[in-house]
């Protein structure tokens, strides 16, 4: 393999910027401009999972002038592993709300698609955390997202220094993709949230399990050239019961009580960590998001529904990452 | 992350070594290593999950697909006390699967460990969600589990 003196200079870049999560990228690596004006952000109040639900997005959604009719809609849960009682998927009461509205909204079609990071027999993540009597009652589509048809399809921006990646059909074929995170602390990642729910788009059958490609070129550096890949029309973050510490599996359910929504994943995601009680601008892919994704600062993001409040008690993280805390 | 390790990986090149690699002098020594970390990586409780069995001083919990491959690749070491409660554990877990992918595992190592597997034979041949499975790695998997006789014997597993 012989390498030039750009691919040395690009490569010292990479490894500048993954050195620490605090370092910033040297150079813009996005292709092109994706943020809106403006962007809005909903946060409603939800006590707990049951069937008001159903009530309480719908009347959220109206919050937003979206334009359903017609298209086809792919809700994309955090689905993981399952564990009894914890707080680790995305709660199969909230995404049947949500394919309920966007019925009534007019869709042509709403589809669940999720291709899980790391438990590889998805059938029984769904089987065990309650989703596929639910899904089979309502007569909802899902489709395994490890495991789609795929489509080779070039990066809207070079983080990870590669140029295309394959990716599910369902997913780049869809209208109208809305990310449906677990509002959770991460250890490699400091949070994940609408945006690195992106990584389960990936194809578990092309890039192993846990979508190995992804880390290996970098964390943040993949969600962003996903998120510049896959467009993300509409949020709706569940952190009804979030969760703190040791996330994305091992950590401890917290009660939160609100949903978010948002027409952008950037504002989604750094309103979800004012919430937590962290400094957006310290997450690499949110500082990075916010200067092509979408809008950061609370300046360009018109807040409906709630106001944002950190909490009395910011989200517990584990040591790596206690530099996100908000000052 | 740098210590984080697969055990489906592991498992798969162990299976691979002796026979892709026949007659290479490291081939032994590098295959007692992969049973070292193997037995190593067991999740406290039994079994193994897809990777350590502790997270930031955290047990996690066993996959049963997991488990299952992890016993295949250890089944010249059944005496072993952490595959004897590897195999209680999938022994416990493998009734209640619904699953194809964890169920077929589960039949494959709990009959290369001459486990009784007749009643979970019965419930792969009934799971509602079996005719619309789609992936073929699925399918194929099924279909070694209701063939497993042959399938072990081909795989140089023996109970």
């Amino acid at each position: 393999m012989n390498f030039t003196r750009r691919d040395f200079l690009v490569g010292s870049v990479a490894l500048a910027a993954g050195a620490s999560d605090s370092t910033p990228f040297l150079l813009p690596k996005y292709h092109f401009d994706q943020r809106a004006r403006r962007s809005r952000v909903a946060i409603l109040h939800a006590q707990r999972y049951s069937q008001e639900l159903a009530q309480i997005l719908w009347a959220g959604l109206r919050l937003f002038p979206i334009d359903i009719l017609g298209k086809r809609v792919v809700l994309k849960p955090n689905l993981v592993d399952y564990a009894p009682g914890d707080a680790i998927n995305t709660h199969p009461l909230l995404v049947l709300a949500a394919a309920e509205s966007f019925r009534c909204m007019g869709a042509k079609s709403v589809i669940v698609a999720e291709g899980p990071g790391h438990q590889r027999d998805t059938q029984l993540v769904l089987s065990q955390s309650g989703y596929q009597q639910s899904l089979r009652e309502e007569k909802i589509r899902f489709v395994d997202l490890n495991r789609d048809e795929l489509i080779r399809t070039p990066l809207g921006a070079s983080y990870m220094g590669i140029k295309r990646l394959w990716l599910p059909r369902t997913v780049l074929e869809a209208d109208f993709l809305v990310s449906m995170p677990k509002i959770k602390t991460h250890h490699w990642a400091g949070v994940t949230l609408s945006m690195k729910n992106m990584f389960g788009t990936v194809p578990g059958a092309r890039y192993g399990w846990p979508k190995n490609i992804l880390h290996w070129k970098g964390i943040q550096e993949s969600i962003l050239d996903l998120c510049a890949t896959v467009p993300v029309h509409f949020v709706i973050a569940d952190g009804i019961v979030a969760m703190e510490g040791n996330g994305p599996l091992n950590g401890t359910p917290r009660p939160l009580g609100k949903i978010v929504l948002a027409d952008d994943p950037v504002a989604a995601d750094a309103t979800c960590t004012r919430i937590m009680g962290f400094d957006p601008a310290r997450i690499v892919h949110l500082r990075e998001g916010s200067k092509f994704l979408g809008n950061a600062s609370p300046a360009l993001i018109d807040q409906v529904g709630e106001t944002v409040q950190a909490p009395t008690t910011p989200f517990q993280l584990v040591p790596e990452f206690r530099h996100l805390y908000a000052l | 992350m740098s210590a984080f390790h697969w055990t489906h990986f592991l498992v798969l090149a162990l299976s691979q070594l002796p026979c892709s690699c026949g007659g290479l002098e490291q081939v032994p020594f590098r295959i007692e290593r992969g049973v070292e970390m193997l037995l190593d990586r067991v999740c406290p409780g039994g079994g193994w999950n897809a990777g350590n069995g502790i997270v930031y001083g955290v047990p996690v919990a066993p996959h049963p697909d997991d488990t299952a491959i992890a016993l295949l690749a250890l089944s010249d070491r059944r005496q072993h006390p952490v595959v004897q409660i590897g195999v209680q554990y999938l022994e416990s877990v493998a009734p209640t699967l619904s699953a194809p992918w964890s169920l077929a595992w589960a039949i494959l190592a709990l009959a290369a460990y001459g486990r009784p597997i007749d009643s979970l034979y019965s419930s792969l041949v009934g799971l509602p969600e079996l005719p619309s499975v789609d992936d073929t790695s699925t399918l194929a998997l099924v279909c070694l589990a209701l063939d497993h006789q042959r399938a072990l014997s081909d795989l140089v597993v023996t109970s």
